[in-house]
């Protein structure tokens, strides 16, 4: 076979998906004789504290007084690192104070680890991936009005 | 350290898992089953990413799902599509032969406390419960017509969320000192993007869904 | 905790195996429903990994694909119907 039909073969809409998963069957097929082993010393890494009222998420640090404790991985291009970690607003600063049982809650208002590494130390990232949102629903809108 | 034991059974468990599902979406043609088997794979790699277990894996997985969504959509319009265009006619008619009874008789509350405690939680995760709840009140309760300004109308408030996204970012990066501002900013309009885009799946859902009837 | 994980990895090889291989392969709908087998698998995993705001997510999300795809499916039967005729 020429390489020129090789090419006409994969301009093929229908066959790139299905090549594509083939060629993520090699890789787990190499990934599965290689033995993978965990490596301790990672970015971000979770501390649990049962204890607190912000259990699975507390990072330490007050709110607006003194930041978190966050691995990122460049510190450098971070002037105010660990505050958003830290942060807590007067709602979720109450409810901390009241229960135990609301951490996860608390921490996903605005504030905590995870915001701080969504919008701020990984903030390109999150703005990478919600691009795709935009375009699948620009693509699903522009569908279902055309019905219309 | 126990998550490292963990790990190492994990891994095994997703890598085999997806394998067979990767190998599944090979030999598969038609493009329903194909997109269910993409569903399948999209849980599995979320399976992988997760037995890492570290803060930054967790913030991976949450963005993945809400897109996941939207991809879930778009692609189901595409196949639905091009199925219309291979057989060369539109749909008849758009009313559900379906008659569900509990879509008429559900109580409102479910979706106000949806919504609520998705206000409350911003972000992804806010957006997400919130756009449920919003889903659920147009599937179920909402008696208003689709027109082509609501259905706009709602497009642009997601687009000024959007706008107000991106300042929030740019803020962190041109004013890190302004970082409480950039946070809400951030974090409030993900919320209304998500939660108004997963109100057009609802609008689009109440079509299909709903008996001719109606509410009664 | 272990536990917990060993069952949550199970429930997801079943799911991957139903959803694949297993019975009732030609209809999408019992297809998906396996699906569903290996999510509540992921779920359990998260809850592992102390992943709680995905666990959340998830748990949403999964409430509007399912919605998704039930519409998908019902309109490609009611264009096969209209093809028959």
């Amino acid at each position: 076979m020429r390489i020129g039909d090789a090419w006409n073969a994969l301009s093929d809409p229908r066959m790139v998906p299905r090549l594509f998963a083939a060629m993520v069957v090699l890789v787990l097929l190499m990934g599965m004789v290689t033995t993978y082993t965990y490596q301790g010393d990672k970015l971000y890494p979770k501390v649990l504290n049962p204890e607190s009222p912000l259990d699975p998420y507390d990072r330490g640090g007050a709110p607006l007084r003194e930041p978190g404790d966050v691995k990122a991985q460049y510190p450098e291009n971070a002037p105010k690192l660990g505050w958003i970690t830290s942060y807590l607003t007067p709602l979720t600063t109450w409810l901390a104070e009241k229960t135990r049982h609301l951490g996860t809650t608390i921490v996903s208002h605005p504030g905590g680890v995870i915001d701080e590494i969504l919008y701020y130390t990984r903030g390109l990232d999150t703005v990478l991936e919600t691009s795709i949102l935009m375009m699948a629903f620009v693509v699903a809108s522009w569908l279902i009005t055309k019905e219309d | 350290m126990e998550i490292g034991a963990l790990f190492q059974t994990a891994i095994v468990i997703g890598f085999a898992s997806a394998f067979i599902a990767f190998l599944g979406f090979v030999l598969e043609r038609d493009d329903v089953h194909k997109l269910v088997l993409t569903d399948l794979i999209e849980v599995l790699t979320l399976m992988i990413v997760a037995c890492v277990g570290t803060d930054l894996a967790e913030c991976l997985i949450l963005p993945a799902l809400v897109v996941g969504v939207a991809e879930v959509l778009a692609f189901s319009e595409l196949a639905v599509a091009k199925e219309k265009t291979r057989l060369g006619f539109e749909e008849k008619t758009q009313q559900s032969p379906l008659n569900i009874e509990v879509l008429r008789t559900s109580p409102n509350l479910i979706a106000i406390i949806l919504i609520l405690y998705g206000a409350v939680l911003t972000g992804f995760t806010g957006g997400a419960v919130a756009g449920l709840g919003m889903l659920y009140y147009l599937v179920c309760r909402w008696e208003g017509d689709i027109t082509k300004s609501f259905w706009e109308g709602v497009g642009a408030v997601s687009g000024v969320a959007w706008c107000l996204w991106i300042l929030g970012f740019l803020l962190f990066f041109i004013v890190p000192d302004l970082w409480l501002l950039a946070l809400f900013l951030a974090g409030g309009g993900i919320l209304v993007k998500v939660t108004s885009k997963m109100g057009l799946i609802g609008i689009e859902g109440k079509r299909s869904f709903r008996s001719p009837g109606g509410k009664t | 905790m272990t536990m917990t994980l060993y069952v949550g990895g199970i429930l997801i090889l079943i799911g991957t195996l139903g959803t694949v291989f297993g019975p009732g392969t030609r209809d999408p709908i019992v297809r998906f429903i396996n699906v569903e087998v290996s999510s509540f698998g992921l779920l359990l995993i998260f809850l592992v990994y102390h992943t709680t705001l995905a666990l959340i997510t998830y748990i949403a999300a999964a409430g509007i694909i399912a919605l998704v795809f039930m519409r998908m499916f019902l309109r490609m039967e009611r264009l096969r119907i209209m093809e028959g005729d």
